[in-house]
């Protein structure tokens, strides 16, 4: 019963140490409420759903935050790195200052091709 | 005996504030002149006077001395997400800033013992949104301290106690994703910001609020409504806004402001047919009604995000003229005739550019113009601009305008988008962009000394990483400027020889200010690295991604 819970709860325990590790003090520390990781609506190697998804990174600047196509910036690098899909899902939508939190801004369904993408760049070697 | 005739130069104000029926804190009251001719002491709003000038004329530290500067105190504003952009504001012995999170304090200027602070609850939609959580400054007046905050508002608190007295939301930003990161401007009676947006599919606009009550006397609109303009419904999502602080004319009783460049930032071609006024233009508008009485488009049709939001309205007179001189992110400075908005001079600030190939110095005609289109499209400079939105500063004495600039490209990739608006706006970039060395050359940045008005240059020193801090000049001869490494520096203004330099520890993005207490000069330093702009340059220097955040106020006064 309780590894149901065991990514959900990593996740969350990631997301804290992602923010005490930016040395973050937020603004009285207040929070949307926790998003919950869905399943994904689509096989995520899909590549229509990955180009899908790499648009999608562009367009929400992301050259800003993770450099283009995930390469080298001053939030983290994605390209190379592996990540499990749930814990993707959860930091895309509820952030992490100064990454801001897109579960109101993008449905679940358009954060899941953005996990996709950065899925995809697992594999990348540059 | 500074400190007797600074006693007698109090008791006269208070005298005169009874005389006034008002009480010392609200000595700024309609009509009074504390704004107007500020005391050289005294560092009372953002640009430090009206005229946008940035310079103090103290000269207690000056070129001789300033090899024996120390710190002196040091305040923490313990929030350091996106590092310290903004610029302390000092009056009558003590300075006010703003951190991270919209967190105010009030402290001794002469020590850094807190006075009060003030740390707002702001809504949880602050944590979805771009624009964050950096603030550039506050605004003191009516004894009040103003800023808006991230979640739209304008709060104003009691400058003595840090209570709050007023604060209303201005925007909605849990619908329009906009928001206030710039430091109002106070003029009489008025409370003058203005929102961002020019990322957003949302009409940006700057607004004039009442100081007694926070109720809005007036709001400009940037988006015209005008179909020539913008092409079929664009407007409704033409972005525009004005995120930094204007200056003022008392005289003409015009406040000049910058207004952002139109969403989205990058057309596919049919994004946004016309000239998208008034989009990164130059506003001349009237304080006491936000009436517009001149304009003028920098960049018709912005394909660049050079956004004219940012870039101080420096107010300079020359040869009988009255001028403003105004610099977008493209690189380029636009000076006009303030009376009447007629330029006067175009000229680049930046050695790299491709984007236009030139800008007819008596028209202001862009000429060659190379937009980015569907697909990708080599640009210089970059989109975070020739320069930034840090300003430089003007010494009266040397006639100089000391400036930073980037020498940085760019690929970018454009893509049609659709604004997305429910719940809330999403970000409405139609594209993306990725940092280039300029063709033959590696990137860089640098400081100048440069003639404001004819572009001419006396000095020049060049950065590796292209400095994004703000600069100060003094009546001592000095120059003051903190670089992305960490090392605030202080230059001879007539050669550009440094003359002192010492290490934060972290970059520098906010203002250097300096003011003086019971006869003794300071200079206090922000520093802390971060803002949005930095996420883009490891994509040329790699080292940058481990430089570290930081935000602290550093403050130094000779040994």
């Amino acid at each position: 019963m309780w590894r149901r819970y065991l990514p959900v709860l990593m996740a969350g325990v990631m997301t804290v140490m992602m923010a005490v590790g930016h040395g973050s003090v937020f603004a009285q520390g207040m929070r949307p409420p926790p998003p919950v990781a869905t399943t994904p609506p689509f096989d995520l190697k899909d590549p229509d759903v990955i180009a899908a998804g790499s648009s999608l990174f562009r367009r929400t600047c992301t050259g800003y935050c993770h450099g283009s196509e995930g390469r080298l910036s001053r939030a983290p690098a994605l390209r190379g790195r592996e990540f499990e899909p749930s814990y993707l899902f959860l930091r895309i939508s509820s952030g992490s200052p100064p990454m801001p939190a897109y579960q109101t801004v993008l449905p679940p369904e358009e954060i899941w091709k953005l996990v996709a993408y950065i899925m995809s760049l697992h594999d990348v070697r540059d | 005996m500074r400190a007797k005739h600074r006693w007698v130069g109090t008791l006269g104000i208070v005298v005169l504030a009874l005389m006034q029926g008002v009480s010392p804190g609200a000595a700024q009251a309609p009509g009074s002149t504390r704004l107007q001719n500020v005391d050289p002491n005294d560092w009372p709003m953002y640009h430090r006077t009206y005229d946008a000038w940035r310079y103090s004329p103290l000269a207690q530290i000056n070129k001789t001395n300033v090899k024996d500067l120390a710190v002196a105190w040091v305040h923490q504003p313990g929030a350091i997400v996106q590092g310290l952009e903004s610029t302390p504001v000092v009056l009558d012995g003590v300075l006010y800033y703003i951190g991270s999170g919209n967190r105010v304090f009030a402290l001794d200027g002469a020590t850094g013992k807190e006075i009060w602070h003030y740390y707002p609850k702001l809504d949880p939609i602050v944590n979805t949104l771009f624009f964050q959580p950096y603030n550039r400054g506050v605004a003191l007046g009516h004894g009040k301290v103003f800023f808006g905050t991230l979640d739209g508002r304008v709060i104003a608190l009691d400058m003595k106690t840090g209570k709050e007295a007023w604060a209303v939301q201005v925007v909605d930003t849990k619908k329009c994703s906009c928001n206030f990161t710039g430091a109002p401007l106070v003029v009489k009676d008025k409370v003058i910001l203005g929102q961002t947006a020019g990322e957003y599919p949302t009409q940006g606009k700057i607004f004039g609020l009442k100081a007694a009550s926070g109720e809005k006397a007036w709001e400009f609109n940037t988006i015209k409504n005008d179909p020539k303009s913008w092409g079929g419904d664009s407007g409704k999502f033409g972005g525009g806004g004005g995120w930094m602080t204007g200056s003022y004319d008392p005289d003409l009783n015009l406040v000049f402001w910058g207004t952002a460049n139109p969403a989205p930032d990058y057309d596919w071609g049919e994004a946004r047919p016309g000239d998208n006024l008034y989009t990164s233009s130059v506003l001349a508008l009237d304080p006491d009604t936000g009436q517009l009485k001149w304009h003028y488009q920098e960049i018709p049709h912005d394909d660049w995000d050079y956004d004219s939001g940012l870039g101080e309205s420096l107010l300079l007179e020359r040869d009988g003229k009255t001028l403003v001189v105004h610099q977008n992110k493209s690189g380029f400075v636009f000076v006009y005739d303030r009376t009447n908005g007629k330029i006067q001079n175009v000229w680049p600030m930046n050695h790299v550019y491709n984007w236009v190939q030139r800008i007819d110095p008596k028209t202001g005609e862009l000429i060659g113009r190379n937009p980015p289109r569907l697909g990708k499209t080599f640009i210089c400079p970059w989109i975070a601009g020739g320069r930034s939105w840090n300003s430089g500063s003007y010494n009266p004495k040397t006639r100089l305008w000391y400036n930073t600039a980037m020498e940085v490209c760019e690929e970018v990739t454009v893509e049609k988008q659709t604004p997305v608006l429910e719940p809330a706006a999403g970000l409405f970039f139609g594209g993306d962009q990725v940092a280039k060395h300029p063709p033959g050359g590696e990137a860089y940045g640098h400081l100048d000394a440069r003639d404001p008005v004819t572009g001419e240059r006396k000095w020049t020193i060049n950065f590796k990483h292209p400095p994004i801090g703000s600069v100060l000049s003094t009546g001592g001869g000095l120059v003051v400027h903190g670089d992305v490494e960490g090392v605030v520096h202080a230059y001879d203004g007539d050669t550009g020889e440094e003359l002192w330099h010492f290490r934060t520890g972290s970059g520098h993005r906010g203002g250097p200010i300096s003011y003086s207490v019971n006869g003794k000069q300071y200079i206090a330093v922000p520093s802390g690295l971060g803002s949005l702009v930095l996420g883009l340059y490891p994509a040329l220097w790699p080292e940058v991604t481990d430089f570290p955040a930081g935000g602290a106020l550093f403050v130094f006064a000779l040994k």
